[in-house]
């Protein structure tokens, strides 16, 4: 049970944290009108927070869209996912009204996207054996193969998120870990529940949607668990010298982070690279050229659009003081695009001088256990992609998730 | 029948329901009246049979944090808007987000609302009567099987601004509806045994007291009732300068009663309005409570200032009114005829304001244009082109021709027999 409530007491919850992003963002707060997830770019609004430097949201954040104070605040260990206080991150009942803590809107502590970056790094070395890029670059073949067979099954027409993104990350992570067939045959559904993941915990879910999350994230759990138990000698099982617990939050963190967040960025990247055509039909010619075109791509339009952390410290930027407890929030894609930091910020320009300085971190905080299957499956992706449909085009109009302010996850994304 | 009928506590939303209760009660009909344990008072000040339900709602207490925002949203906006950049897909989103987070979820909180239903499953009603933001009743009513339907003192564009989300949502794929008012009746509703159907927004009927040319046409089945004032508990007493014609033409000036109890701001300076009217041969009564009278520098001294006077009194001997826009002062107002400046700068008061203006019973201003020059060029229109007092003429009878309360209650009656459940039916 990852809550207790009601649906009326969650649905409640979860309206009031709404309503507040919708009343702070009328007056103007750059990071509440994000969190609206609106049909409206998040980069204006991240320009403006921009313009305000690192200032206090009335959503009850430190917010800042600068790069430099964004790169000390994701490299530091003192900024965590979660508070000091143990058990899971959730503050239900709060009453924001009077106390607007308005992070860590449901509980996603057995989705492992709460964990202090320490353990992230623990994680990462227990998974190497399977996520490490090293350990990816071996099955590269396979792989790539996926995306293939995925292509090869659409027709002239297809949805690239649909069709092509997500089926053939759930193949790679589903190979990766060494699921056994009947987690394989419930990977799809398991995944439509898990797709509001890196949302939900910011951006209040309807109240189904949420509930769907919570199902699929014990659903999830108990499956792992019953893998690391059943002594497979492949796979996530056979992780050498890692205690059941670990292997379970790392086969999570692939399931969770490990495919919507690539599929995510599958789409973001191709999304860019249509709109550089010439790019596009380059790398259908040279491959070789895709690490370099998926990196600028991510840089422009990352999957995960800003980050937020705990101030596990108090801390001073700017002359400002950032209190213990306080939310900071990064803005990673306005970051990217921050003038100080990037020559001509807009441009597109694969293996630009100043491309190491993109703040893009493929799995938020995660990222040291998810960051190799996401960047590898996306170069993967565009090579086979632009091999293959070197004519590809946009179709109809991207449509994009409700209510996805982290991922502006994609529900449509026709191309022919 | 017995009849249910239940507004959140706010006087100015009990108002608009006490002359039908009556109506019901003389027609021999059992009336009771539900709200928050605060509308008690006011419920058996109009002398009707009060049942508190739930605890108080902290509409008060949240104002001052959601007011701005949902100022600044609502700002200027005419709900009759057919420019789609005005009324995007995204701010009808953001609107009933909004209204159903901070507003409706707020007034109808959860204690009242499981109260409510408890006291209906006690009394089974027949028909339950709700003040268009109390959902509460349409609850109650699912969960019992009794008729149900709106009681409307202000024009619909709540309801259609939710219809016309719902419109534009319908041509979307089902991924990308957001409804945050469904999806609270729905999960609400679930908690009584009920499941989410239209018409808890719509009412299975609608009484509007509304006179054609202000009323909405949404398509809704709708039962035309005459705007009958009530201007609330506050004493109705006439006194001894009300018992003679004024010597000069009366102008009464006011804020409203919400603005004596709650923070929402009526964006209003009394001192610009007092400036306004100091040098015109009129005589000002200004009905303003001990609060708003501080915050003022200086009164007129062709004005007089009283705490409380009911309008139904004091408008028959009016020349004009320069009022905040609201609802029961609006409507009392077209009830006798008085040619209106109506202030306003959100929601329904420009709405109304404005099709007073198009119907020639008065003009428009927007509170946030209110200078002392401007406002005063408007009331001395109003006192003196005699088309205002004939537009305001017209609007009164339009609103006389409408069947009275009285009238409808065998229409009521019908309509109940009609949608109430078997299971309800004794």
């Amino acid at each position: 049970m990852l809550t207790d409530q009601t649906n009326s007491e969650l649905g409640r919850h979860l309206l009031t944290i709404r309503g507040v992003q919708f009343i702070f963002g009328a007056q103007g707060d750059p990071f509440a009108m994000i969190l609206r997830a609106g049909d409206d770019d998040p980069l204006d609004h991240g320009a403006r927070a921009r313009e305000q430097g690192l200032h206090e949201s009335s959503i009850g954040a430190w917010v800042t869209a600068h790069r430099e104070l964004g790169a000390r605040i994701l490299g530091d260990e003192r900024f965590s996912p979660r508070h000091a206080e143990e058990g899971p991150q959730a503050h239900p009942g709060v009453d924001v009204w009077d106390n607007p803590l308005l992070c860590h809107v449901v509980p996603l502590d057995d989705a492992q996207l709460n964990r202090d970056p320490a353990d992230y790094r623990a994680l990462a070395r227990a998974a190497a054996p399977l996520l490490s890029a090293e350990a990816l670059a071996a099955r590269l073949p396979e792989i790539e193969a996926a995306y293939r067979q995925a292509l090869a099954a659409t027709g002239e027409r297809f949805d690239l998120y649909r069709d092509v993104a997500v089926p053939a990350a759930l193949r790679v992570v589903a190979d990766v870990l060494g699921l056994p067939e009947e987690t394989r045959q419930r990977l799809p559904e398991l995944h439509a529940g898990l797709a509001t993941a890196l949302d939900a915990g910011h951006c209040p879910q309807q109240l189904a949607a949420a509930r769907a999350l919570f199902t699929a994230v014990t659903d999830l759990s108990t499956e792992l668990t019953r893998l690391v138990g059943s002594g497979r000698a492949t796979g996530l099982a056979a992780l050498d010298g890692v205690s059941p617990e670990d292997a379970v939050a790392v086969g999570t963190l692939a399931v969770v982070v490990g495919v919507e967040v690539t599929a995510t960025a599958v789409c973001n990247a191709v999304r860019v690279l249509l709109d550089h055509r010439e790019e596009w039909e380059r790398i259908g010619r040279e491959p070789e050229r895709a690490g370099a075109a998926v990196r600028e791509a991510l840089r422009l339009a990352p999957p995960l659009r800003f980050e937020s952390r705990i101030a596990r410290e108090q801390a001073e930027f700017d002359g400002k003081t950032v209190e213990e407890g306080r939310r900071v929030v990064v803005l990673v894609d306005a970051a990217n695009r921050d003038p100080e930091a990037f020559a001509d910020p807009d441009a597109f320009v694969p293996g630009r001088a100043d491309g190491d300085r993109s703040l893009t971190l493929l799995g938020g905080s995660a990222a040291p256990v998810t960051e190799a299957l996401v960047r590898l499956q996306t170069e993967a992706a565009v090579r086979v992609l632009a091999e293959l449909r070197p004519g590809l085009r946009t179709g109809a109009e991207v449509l994009h998730r409700m209510r996805s302010a982290v991922l502006r996850g994609v529900l449509r994304f026709p191309v022919a | 029948m017995r009849v249910l009928l239940t507004a959140f506590a706010q006087d100015a939303h009990l108002n608009g329901i006490v002359p039908l209760a009556w109506a019901l009660r003389t027609a021999g009909h059992e009336v009771r009246v539900a709200g928050q344990p605060a509308a008690v008072e006011s419920i058996t000040r109009a002398g009707l049979t009060a049942v508190p339900v739930g605890d108080d709602h902290r509409m008060d207490a949240v104002i001052p944090t959601v007011g701005p925002g949902m100022l600044m949203h609502h700002l200027d906006r005419d709900y009759l808007e057919n420019r789609p950049e005005r009324l995007s897909l995204d701010f009808l989103r953001a609107s009933n987000a909004m209204l159903t987070a901070t507003f409706y979820a707020q007034i109808n909180n959860d204690s009242m609302i499981d109260a409510l239903v408890d006291y209906a499953r006690f009394w089974q009603p027949d028909l339950v009567l709700w003040e268009p933001f109390t959902f509460a009743g349409a609850v109650a009513a699912k969960a019992t099987g009794a008729a149900h339907a709106r009681l409307l003192a202000f024009p619909d564009l709540f309801a259609n601004t939710h219809l016309t989300l719902r419109r534009r949502q319908a041509e979307l794929p089902a991924e990308l509806r957001d409804d945050p008012l469904e999806e609270w009746l729905a999960y609400t509703l679930d908690r009584h045994g009920a499941a989410f159907d239209p018409d808890v927004v719509t009412g299975q009927w609608s009484v509007d007291q509304m006179p054609p040319g202000v009323r909405m046409e949404l398509g809704l089945p709708t039962v035309p009732t005459r705007y009958v004032p009530y201007n609330g508990p506050g004493p109705a007493v006439v006194p001894d300068w009300l018992r003679r014609p004024p010597e000069r033409r009366r102008v009464c000036l006011t804020l409203g009663l919400t603005i004596r109890d709650t923070e929402f701001p009526n964006a209003v300076d009394v001192d610009d309005v007092f400036a306004s009217l100091a040098d015109l041969d009129v005589e000002v009564v200004a009905t303003l409570s001990e609060k708003e009278l501080a915050q003022v520098s200086r009164v007129p001294d062709n004005t007089r200032v009283v705490d409380h006077v009911a309008l139904l009194a004091l408008l028959p001997s009016c020349s004009a009114i320069v009022h905040h826009g609201g609802a029961g002062t609006w409507a009392t107002a077209a009830a006798y005829g008085v040619p209106q400046v109506a202030l306003g700068w959100m929601w329904d008061a420009i709405y109304r304001a404005q099709r007073v203006e198009e119907l020639g019973a008065g003009l428009h201003l927007h509170s946030e244009g209110l200078t002392v020059e401007v406002l005063r060029d408007k009331l001395v229109r109003v006192l003196d082109d005699p088309s205002f007092t004939e537009g305001a003429r017209r609007l009164r009878l339009a609103m006389l021709s409408a069947p009275s309360p009285n009238e409808v209650v065998p229409t009521l009656e019908k309509l109940t027999a009609r949608h109430r459940s078997v299971a309800a039916a004794r």
